[in-house]
């Protein structure tokens, strides 16, 4: 019977260590053109330059015989080399030392060599101790490759010669692998942090060099779990320079919530329809994360149509993250009848977004308190008033807008050369602000036209792109504020503390009556914290359900939590993580 | 030709089999911690054989050179009731009484020679 996680997971002592797979491809400019074959060889196709199609196992009676197994197949010259039939790749005589000489149209900085039967590779002076998946350090546009048999009874197979860093880390080589998978559901403290790997190998042959070509943002992948059933694969960009000590390499990565920092969101309009505003806050989510740059994997639909009446807010200027994090604790416990408005963002690798109650994506798992050790528990102070920080506006103020266009009273009177640029900072905001004619024109009147550059709520840049015979203005629809609230208090009257809290957006959007961005929904979030060491389960996401079973039978003492925070970590062929959480109702 | 049960070879050189010589095996825990009631939880991550004294009576003069010319690693292949067994050791001590002496043969004889090792690969 296959192995799975859930089977081991259920025993006190996992019978298997978990499989642990990471891989780093780092691509190269520089192609290989030509690979020239010398030595005695007893086979060979011309797919040394294809890493992705497998050896074909060939019936080879080195070794004591080959397996009777059908996996064996007589070497057939006329085969096709394909994914499907597989490859010949090289092939020695039993003994033999086979020399491959590449050549490539620009500098190759190193190359990724995958060989069988080998005990050292050697480039001119440099010797390298062959491991099964080995990088060359080239630096030239030509190189001459060397493969000697481990011993007199062994043939040389080379499987593939890519350009670039390729590795594939297995236990074999893996020293360590740490995950830091982050999520935040404190109120005060709300930023959403990004996660993090940190993978440490062994590697005998000194690639340091080659290493210090490898850049950010480089794409590392991770899988664990049993080669039957493994988790899903997540992806880390390389955060930090490479480095290997004493045939340690050590890689260290962040997730792709790193670039929620580099894209700043410029003040901006964001209005939405009562009737459907809590999905038009979704969509712009959606948008904003992606706007930064990051791919999501999976995004849940949220499907509604505009109705009711148009409402307006002026988001301010702010990191991606900043947006991101505050839609999440704006709406994570925002509940009406039933139904959840909450908007979530996980990452750690698997980039989601999705709504409601959070289990589309988001798993529930249930965790024995007697598996567990290091238990923790405490609860946060008690939140009595959450206040506006920002003396410039109020929560949840309106933002009312005038019914006809103002014109004229920005700028008037203004022309132009085609490709001349102007640049306007309104006092207050405008919504639909434009150039356009001053008033209609004569017959005979050349219309200016124009395009928007940029067009925020109190700032507009635009070019003349056709020069005209009428001056024009610019213009747009004023708004004004008012109302708003300074506090918000906890219904449950009890003492705590005060909560200072910048309001999200000027004006509010909202959905029927309730506020999309939700301040009394704060107040629901449990108070109830903990952490506690368990076996670790690579499947396993920031903001996953856990049911805390304290092995009553009555369910007496049992906690439902979602995850704040996993570390996991692989080393010395074991996995245990450290789980972070916080109550949930 | 020594029965190779009684023989067992170190780094290629064939040796007499040492005295009490009975390989055990230990399996291997990581991932260990201590719940709160008290309970190991770990992965049993494979085995491998414990590090032993190897223990001779008495050496011939090669078997006897072939010990103190050892390398840091070395392999070491014996049999035990599971069948034939290669292994990778490193030396962790080595010690002998100054005993030399030639038996009635002629050969030079050592005696009391102790051989530590440690088995460094899992299964």
């Amino acid at each position: 019977m296959p192995t799975t996680i859930n089977a081991q997971n259920a025993l006190q002592i996992r019978e298997k260590p978990m499989e642990v797979y990471i891989s780093l491809r780092v691509g190269s400019t520089a192609t290989i053109s030509t690979y020239t074959v010398t030595g005695q060889t007893k086979s060979d196709d011309s797919t040394l330059g294809n890493s992705a199609w497998p050896m074909r196992t060939l019936a080879d009676l080195q070794d004591g015989g080959f397996l009777l197994d059908g996996t064996a197949q007589w070497y057939d010259s006329t085969l096709t080399p394909s994914e499907n039939n597989g490859k010949l790749g090289v092939r020695g005589d039993i003994g033999e030392t086979i020399t491959v000489t590449i050549t490539a149209g620009s500098t190759l900085t190193a190359v990724t060599v995958a060989s069988s039967g080998v005990s050292t590779i050697t480039k001119g002076a440099d010797t390298y101790t062959a491991t099964g998946n080995d990088v060359v350090t080239i630096n030239s546009t030509s190189a001459t490759l060397v493969f000697t048999p481990t011993d007199s009874t062994t043939r040389v197979e080379i499987d593939y010669i890519v350009p670039g860093i390729m590795f594939n880390i297995t236990n074999d080589t893996l020293i360590s692998c740490t995950l830091a998978l982050r999520g935040n559901l404190d109120v005060k403290d709300h930023t959403w942090e990004e996660s993090e790997i940190e993978v440490k190998m062994y590697y005998p042959n000194d690639i340091s060099s080659s290493l210090a070509y490898i850049q950010n943002d480089w794409p590392i992948t991770y899988q664990a779990g049993y080669d039957s059933d493994l988790s899903t694969e997540r992806k880390f960009y390389i955060s930090e320079p490479i480095t290997q000590e004493q045939g340690v390499i050590t890689i260290k990565g962040v997730d792709a919530s790193h670039l929620l920092d580099e894209k700043t969101m410029q003040e901006q309009w964001f209005s939405a329809y009562t009737g459907n505003a809590h999905q038009t806050l979704y969509t712009k989510f959606i948008d904003a994360i992606q706007a930064a740059g990051i791919k999501l994997q999976r995004k849940q639909s949220w499907s509604g149509s505009q109705s009711g009446t148009l409402r307006y807010s002026v988001l301010p200027e702010m990191s991606t993250r900043d947006f991101v994090s505050d839609v999440m604790n704006l709406t994570l416990n925002h509940t009406r009848g039933g139904s959840n408005f909450s908007i979530q963002f996980v990452d750690a690798g698997i980039p989601t977004v999705e709504h409601g109650n959070g289990k589309t994506y988001g798993q529930t798992w249930t965790i024995y308190k007697s598996d567990c050790g290091e238990w923790t528990e405490k609860y946060d102070q008690n939140i009595s008033k959450i206040i506006d920080s920002n003396s410039e506006r109020k929560i949840n103020e309106t933002i009312t807008t005038s019914n006809v266009l103002v014109y004229d009273n920005i700028e008037s009177g203004l022309t132009g050369n085609v490709n001349q640029f102007f640049e306007y900072n309104f006092d207050g905001w405008y919504r639909y602000a434009s150039p356009f004619p001053a008033s209609s024109g004569v017959p005979s009147d050349t219309p200016y036209k124009f395009t928007i550059i940029s067009r925020q709520p109190s700032r507009l840049v635009f070019k003349v792109t056709q020069k005209g015979t009428r001056a024009f203005t610019v213009g747009g629809q004023s708004s004004a504020i008012t109302g708003g609230v300074d506090s918000f208090s906890n219904p449950n009257k009890l003492p705590g503390i005060n909560v200072e809290m910048e309001p999200f957006v000027y004006g509010n959007l909202t959905d029927g009556t309730d506020s999309i961005f939700n301040y009394p929904s704060l107040f629901k979030r449990s108070l109830r914290t903990g952490s506690f060491t368990w076996k670790g389960d690579p499947r396993m996401q920031p903001l996953d359900y856990i049911n805390i079973s304290n092995d009553t039978g009555d369910g007496r003492g049992n906690i439902t939590a979602r995850i704040t925070g996993i570390e996991l970590t692989h080393e010395e062929g074991g996995t245990s993580a450290k789980i972070t959480w916080r109550e949930w109702s | 030709m020594i029965d190779n049960r009684n023989t067992i070879t170190i780094n290629n050189v064939e040796i007499f089999r040492p005295n009490d010589f009975t390989p055990e095996r230990e399996d291997l825990y990581a991932g260990e911690y201590t719940t709160c009631t008290g309970k190991t939880v770990a992965d049993r991550i494979g085995w491998k054989f414990s590090d032993t004294t190897l223990e001779w009576d008495m050496l011939t003069d090669d078997m006897m050179s072939a010990i103190t010319s050892l390398p840091g690693s070395f392999d070491i292949t014996f049999n035990d009731s599971d069948g034939s067994h290669t292994e990778t050791v490193i030396k962790t001590g080595f010690a002998n009484t100054v005993t030399r002496f030639t038996n009635n043969l002629g050969n030079i004889i050592w005696k009391d020679v102790k051989l530590g090792i440690s088995f460094i690969n899992a299964h």
